[in-house]
């Protein structure tokens, strides 16, 4: 849109319909006493009657220098001039009339205070923090946006509002943030045609894509601010958003009315009139020229309409198909206006503006936010509802509360056979029951040829007659039940092949242990010879040092004798010398010291007796070649006898050990199924 | 005290002998009381047990150790201590040190430390060198399998479990989440899965270990009630 020039403004465009009511009682008297209701104010008063003396002013018309179409010197509206009227009918048009006849409220601040007397509301000190802090008008954008040089005299302009604020939610005192020489107080009409004419401008600022105002607007916009609210007397008008601050044409005369508003026809006073707001189809006739320059909806009639909304600034304008909502203008019109001659018409012009959002939305007649809600009020909260479910709890808190004596406690009665008494029971009698088994069958399921014994027994069977063999008894005393009779097997089998042992242990119980192994194998092969060096100390490190420096010529045995004095110290000067070194370990880090301290050091094979738990760990260092071969515990030893042709204490005990086995095994899979078939079931989904 | 013992069921063997089976038949028993509840007699035999075992443990420390192998040579030759055995004060002054730690001075208490020092230190060494040397290296060798041995269909599958069982068990303890482009991706879902699987290796290792846990105990009750038919009641032949 171009932007338009001052001259170019219509005058009286956006001003008020003539035919605006001023004496009939009127929607408008229920809108504003609903306000009141609604504020908790008492009924209106006839305290405005002062305010009806005021004289009216025609030399500034609010409206014309409101709208940016307006030429301050072509426009002379008075439509909202208030000349006195005296229609005198008592109808609240009338005494707003009378009202805002009485005097001209020079300053932004007499007009709310006459605003406030309108309403029946008390007094309130004006906050000059509060009015500073307006929100900027329409001239502030205009000086902004217009050239450097622009002859705004609006140099007090604060921002203008964010153009989607609504403008029920500006303050209605807001004029013009400055003023300017030819400003002048306002008065009720001027500013209620403002108000008007300010809801028909805001669709101006919405056609501008670039959001540039008119250069027109900087310049007309120059409304000058109420100096006390005790001297104006006139309703403020309402600034909406993005909208130009009504500009004050030439000063006119009290009691002049502006040219556009001396054509316009003076309604019927005892005729109701529609209320009716007549914006750019009913200015006056403009100059081609000036028509020219006027937006293409402003060239277009636009519909008559009794109230304008106030949400002038609302997103509906600013979006691209928002074109001016004339049919929703229309349907926010409730009740035609009064005439607009007069104040009481400019009052009705005003006061009836139609909230759009919120919940008053479609409600005419609400009183601008700024007012409601700079008036103290006192909120009272309703009472909250009480449901039969909050009566009833509250009944069952009033109950005394009745303290129960604790439950007096049951001692729990030992059951005399449980269910782990029936498994140990179970566990007995298989084991006695194979134990008492004839010895010709003993030995039932017994693999020897394919197990990792066998391979053991190779290795010892390999041993030349006469050689020595290195036995290292790394268990306890907890740990002989399994691991004696792979001993004794082994112990006899050497001292019958004649072979030489060297026994030694890395804890402090294995040097007794292989005492009486080694003593019960002299007893029954007297020529056997063996030497046992006893506890050596260090656990690694002293393994460590057996496998490099060996032990020392005067190391004590387990009797005393220096190693020295043994026959086998000749013969044995290091671990090499050995034909087989065979370590017997209960535990994983006996066999894994021997692995990672003497194994890297050791040439010749190595192979071990070990216990039935630490068995997958020796499958790994088999697997890794790092252990020849091991015997298994109670099953190795017995498979070593049988191999041997010689069952005796292992080969009666493994049938033992298998039948417990298959005992273990059975519960296991009973108490499997027992919970597989009481497992809570999942519910079904109703 | 050797003499002593000696003389007496050296002559006597057959009773120290009895008796010794019936003080090991009487406190298995004791033990075997625990399948009723735990009693008094559970808890003197096994108060005993621990008692027993430190008690030899340190009689023979004290013996084999201390005496025989550092303070008897230390006084057999203090005439020429520092001529041929004062390489024996070294370990002496690093024992003397640990016992400074039950002085509540920490001055004193930090002489302690050279002591703790050394063993920390020798222990670290060996640990360090034998996990390389003795574990690591080996086991991994063992690892490095051929996926196709010559014409052997059961050695392959073999060496295939076990070259996926190794490698997915060290994955299953890998949690990193790996995001980025869609190789990255894809990466850590392969990787991710393959731990899944050395989760149930693991699962089987745990199964085998615990079944030879039980296979142990077995023996061992097992072993001592044929100790308790044979030995002491002589009910078994």
């Amino acid at each position: 849109m171009d932007e338009l020039a001052p001259s170019d403004h219509l005058a009286g465009e956006t001003t008020l319909s003539p035919d605006l009511p001023n004496s009939a009682p009127t929607a408008l008297d229920d809108e504003v006493a609903m306000a009141r209701r609604l504020l908790g104010l008492p009924e209106f008063e006839e305290e405005l009657a002062p305010l009806a003396s005021r004289p009216a002013r025609e030399d500034q018309s609010p409206i014309v220098n409101a709208s940016p179409l307006v030429s301050p010197e072509e426009t002379e509206f008075t439509a909202l001039t208030a000349s006195p009227s005296s229609n005198g009918n008592g109808s609240h048009s009338d005494r707003l009339d009378q009202a805002a006849s009485e005097t001209v409220p020079s300053t932004l601040d007499d007009e709310v205070a006459q605003a406030r007397r309108l309403l029946g509301l008390p007094e309130y000190e004006q906050d000059e923090a509060a009015l500073e802090a307006r929100p900027p008008t329409i001239d502030s954008i205009a000086a902004a946006q217009s050239e450097p040089n622009s002859p705004s005299s609006l140099e007090e302009s604060a921002s203008i509002p964010a153009p989607d604020a609504t403008a029920a939610e500006l303050p209605i005192l807001e004029v013009a943030a400055s003023g300017s020489a030819q400003s002048e107080s306002w008065d009720f009409a001027d500013i209620a045609a403002a108000a008007v004419i300010g809801s028909a401008v805001s669709e101006i600022s919405n056609i501008s894509d670039n959001d540039t105002l008119p250069l027109a607007f900087s310049e007309s916009a120059q409304v000058e601010t109420p100096s006390s609210p005790q001297e104006s007397e006139s309703i403020p008008s309402q600034v909406f958003n993005g909208e130009v601050e009504p500009a004050f044409p030439k000063e006119l005369e009290p009691g002049e009315l502006p040219e556009w508003m001396r054509e316009l026809t003076p309604p019927d006073a005892d005729a109701p009139q529609a209320e009716t707001f007549i914006l750019a189809s009913q200015v006056p006739e403009l100059d081609e020229a000036e028509k020219k320059e006027l937006p293409d909806w402003l060239r277009d009639s636009i519909p008559v309409a009794g109230a304008i909304s106030v949400d002038a600034a609302s997103d509906e304008f600013d979006q691209d198909e928002g074109a001016f909502d004339e049919a929703a203008v229309l349907a926010a019109v409730a009740e035609p206006e009064p005439e607009p001659q007069t104040t009481a018409a400019l009052a009705n012009a005003v006061a009836p503006v139609v909230e759009s959002t919120g919940p008053l939305a479609g409600v005419s007649g609400v009183l601008p936010l700024a007012i409601a809600a700079a008036e103290p009020h006192k909120l009272v909260s309703p009472p909250l509802p009480r449901t039969d479910g909050g009566k009833v709890f509250e009944a069952v808190l009033a109950l005394p509360v009745i303290v129960q004596p604790p439950a007096p406690k049951t001692a729990d009665q030992p059951r005399l056979i449980t269910a782990n008494h029936l498994i140990y029971l179970l566990v007995l009698l298989a084991a006695l029951l194979a134990l008492f088994l004839p010895s010709d069958i003993s030995g039932l399921g017994l693999e020897f040829t394919t197990s990792p014994t066998a391979i053991f027994y190779d290795h010892v069977q390999a041993a030349p007659p006469g050689s020595s063999v290195l036995l290292s008894f790394d268990y306890t005393p907890g740990q002989a039940a399994e691991l004696d009779p792979a001993a004794r097997v082994v112990v006899q089998d050497l001292a019958q092949r004649k072979l030489n042992v060297v026994a030694f242990s890395l804890t402090p119980g294995g040097a007794g242990i292989a005492q009486d192994v080694l003593s019960e194998a002299v007893q029954q092969n007297p020529g056997f010879a063996f030497v046992n060096l006893g506890y050596i100390p260090g656990s690694e490190a002293g393994l460590r040092q057996l496998a490099t420096l060996w032990i020392p010529r005067d190391f004590p045995d387990a009797n005393g004798i220096p190693w020295s004095a043994s026959p086998l110290s000749s013969r044995v000067k290091g671990l090499d010398d050995f034909a087989l070194v065979i370590p017997m370990t209960g535990g994983d880090e006996p066999l894994r010291w021997w692995m990672e301290q003497v194994q890297p050091l050791h040439k010749g094979a190595i192979s071990a007796v070990i216990t039935a738990a630490i068995e997958p760990s020796a499958r790994n260092y088999t697997q890794s070649l790092q252990l020849a071969g091991f015997m298994r515990g109670l099953t190795g030893a017995a498979e070593y006898e049988l191999l041997l042709n010689h069952p005796s204490q292992a080969v009666r005990t493994v049938d033992a050990l298998s039948f417990v086995s298959l005992a273990v095994a059975a519960v296991i899979i009973l108490g499997n199924v027992a919970f597989l078939m009481n497992r809570p079931r999942k519910k079904q989904p109703a | 005290m050797d003499t002593l013992f000696t003389s007496f069921c050296g002559g006597n063997g057959d009773v120290c002998n009895v008796i010794g089976i019936w003080v090991a038949a009487l406190l298995t028993l004791c033990v075997f009381s625990f399948l009723i509840r735990d009693t008094f007699l559970f808890r003197l035999a096994s108060n005993l047990l621990v008692g027993t075992a430190a008690g030899y443990a340190g009689a023979v420390i004290i013996r084999t150790v201390l005496w025989e192998g550092l303070l008897a040579p230390l006084l057999s030759d203090m005439g020429n201590l520092f001529a041929n055995e004062w390489l024996l004060l070294i370990p002496l002054a690093l024992g003397a040190s640990l016992l400074l730690k039950l002085v509540p001075n920490w001055r004193a208490t930090t002489f302690s430390n050279f002591g703790l020092g050394y063993l920390f230190g020798v222990g670290a060494a060996l640990a360090i060198s034998g996990a390389l040397s003795g574990a690591l290296v080996p086991q991994l060798g063992a690892t490095a399998l051929s996926l196709a041995p010559n014409g052997d269909a059961l050695n392959m599958l073999n060496n295939l479990l076990i070259v996926v069982g190794t490698l997915g068990a060290l994955l299953a303890f890998r949690f990193v989440n790996v995001n980025g482009t869609p190789l990255l991706r894809a990466y850590g879902q392969v990787t991710a899965t393959w731990g899944i699987i050395g989760r149930a290796f693991i699962m089987v290792a745990f199964g085998a270990i615990f079944a030879n846990v039980l296979a142990a105990r077995v023996s061992a009750l097992v072993a001592q009630l044929y100790f308790l038919l044979h030995d002491w009641l002589a009910i078994i032949k």
